[in-house]
């Protein structure tokens, strides 16, 4: 069955080529282009994976993880910060994905972590 | 050490009135006149000025437009003084950059209380100056790394959707799209290592810089061109630009000019004018550069350096907000300086100031000068 992702990214290039890379290896892909419309999205239907940047306009990635993060229905999805911000990986809320990537990660690295991840859900 | 108060007043009572309900904490200089008070002013740089309106020779007005027009009483905190209750005075006061307004007769409690406010608002003002600086290398050191890293990620996301789709025979017009955006990325790329290797560049410098540069006019109107082409709004670049000679390079000038101007362009919507205005007199050559884009608060001022930060909330920056870092110390290292003026939401304004350069006065003295007409190129 064709897995759901959900890519959270502000640069409007790294989330186009995110989204054709993911289509290429047969997800659904849907995408946010900033913390708020992540929210909406997540809202809307829970993913199975959530690719998260830290650093988007109006609300961060951050906060977006304080959101769900005590919320079941997203127990289950899997969560990947992939963020020019290294210092994030020490707020609490960072905890609570399943994968911190500091950029520039290579993508087809990426892409390998996400298969390993929901093979093992 | 108690702050400095200059009163200046034709008026012998009023002085003394002032003079007495507030030297038990400030140190009070006094000036009876107009030009006097111009005078100490600017030898004595006080923290406040009280000023009578109405005075024969120089008025009050003139004496607020001559400290306003000299940088080392620029922003000192101004207090009008006057018998004129008309609305319409106390409006034009303000407008010339007074900030208060006393009534006469006024109580030793208004006037406390207006002295105490404007003296506060200063000090948080310098507070914020201060704070300015060391913000500022703390986010250098954040900010630029993470442009690169973006960056180099995009990069390497299209050459892998290259390889990954070059045996599906993909489109002509798509390859070549994601060949602009390698394009695109690239020149980004370049163009921050140029910036840092500016920025260290401007870090190493010693103060003893020498450089003369004798046609200012034409340097600045061709950086400023440059940047106005590269982001394709010529028709937003409004230039005024004086003769002069300046202690600098044309080198370090240009590059000023470019990074200012890049902010300016940068940060302003596109039909936003940017306007470029020199002023030149015996000691400064003074570059002044606005735009029309959201101005700042003293808070954002303070963080210039987190510059492509502030507000990313709403704008996202394609910037590292290096480039105001690096123009100031340039300007630093002949003996200028750089600064911000700006209205929140309105305009911002970067002033550059440069020294005059004496070489090329002898130069003129003995004949010998040019001046270089800046339309000529």
């Amino acid at each position: 069955m064709m897995k759901d992702i959900l890519i959270a990214e502000d640069n409007g290039d790294l989330r186009a080529i995110f989204a054709r890379v993911f289509e290429h290896s047969d997800y659904n892909v849907r995408v946010a282009t900033d913390g708020q419309e992540t929210i909406q999205q997540l809202t809307e239907a829970v993913p199975d994976m959530l690719i998260l940047d830290i650093n988007m306009p109006r609300v961060s990635g951050l906060d977006v993880l304080t959101h769900i993060k005590d919320n079941p229905a997203y127990a289950r999805m899997k969560k990947v910060i992939v963020t020019g911000n290294f210092l994030a990986q020490h707020e609490p809320e960072a905890a609570f994905a399943d994968a911190f990537l500091v950029k520039p990660v290579s993508i087809a690295d990426l892409v390998k972590l996400s298969e390993q991840l929901l093979a093992n859900s | 050490m108690a702050p400095t108060i200059l009163v200046i007043d034709d008026d012998k009572i009023t002085r003394r009135l002032i003079v007495k309900s507030l030297s038990k904490d400030f140190n009070i200089i006094e000036a009876q006149d107009g030009l006097s008070g111009v005078q100490m002013a600017l030898q004595q740089s006080p923290d406040l000025v009280i000023c009578d309106i109405t005075m024969p020779d120089i008025d009050g007005y003139a004496v607020l437009e001559a400290l306003r027009d000299n940088e080392s009483t620029a922003s000192t905190a101004f207090v009008f003084l006057s018998g004129l209750a008309d609305p319409a005075e106390v409006r034009h006061g303000m407008n010339m950059g007074a900030d208060d307004y006393l009534t006469k007769p006024f109580s030793i409690n208004e006037l406390r209380q207006a002295v105490d406010a404007r003296l506060r608002k200063r000090a948080i003002q310098d507070a914020v100056l201060k704070k300015t600086v060391d913000e500022m290398r703390q986010n250098v050191a954040m900010a630029l790394p993470h442009e690169l890293r973006t960056a180099i990620m995009v990069l390497e996301g299209y050459i892998y959707l290259m390889f990954e789709e070059s045996g599906e025979g993909n489109a002509k017009a798509d390859r070549s799209q994601i060949l602009e955006g390698m394009s695109a990325y690239t020149a980004r790329l370049h163009d921050l290592s140029e910036k840092f290797l500016w920025f260290s560049k401007a870090q190493m410098l010693k103060n003893d810089h020498q450089g003369v540069c004798e046609r200012p006019a034409e340097i600045i109107q061709q950086a400023a061109n440059e940047k106005a082409a590269s982001y394709l709004r010529m028709k937003d670049l409004k230039i005024d630009v004086c003769l002069g000679a300046v202690a600098i390079s044309e080198e370090y000038l240009g590059h000023i000019v470019r990074e200012v101007v890049d902010n300016a362009f940068k940060f302003s919507p596109d039909g936003g004018t940017v306007t470029i205005h020199t002023h030149a007199d015996s000691h400064w050559y003074t570059i002044s550069v606005t735009d029309q884009g959201r101005g700042m608060t003293d808070e954002q001022i303070s963080k210039i350096g987190a510059f492509m930060q502030f507000e990313r909330e709403y704008f996202e920056q394609k910037g590292t907000g290096l480039g105001l870092t690096i123009a100031r110390r340039l300007a630093e290292s002949v003996g200028g300086q750089l600064k911000i003026q700006s209205t929140y939401r309105d305009h911002t304004t970067v002033m550059v100031r440069i020294p005059a350069s004496n070489a090329s006065e002898k130069l003129k003295a003995g004949g010998i000068g040019h001046t270089p007409n800046p339309h000529s190129s």
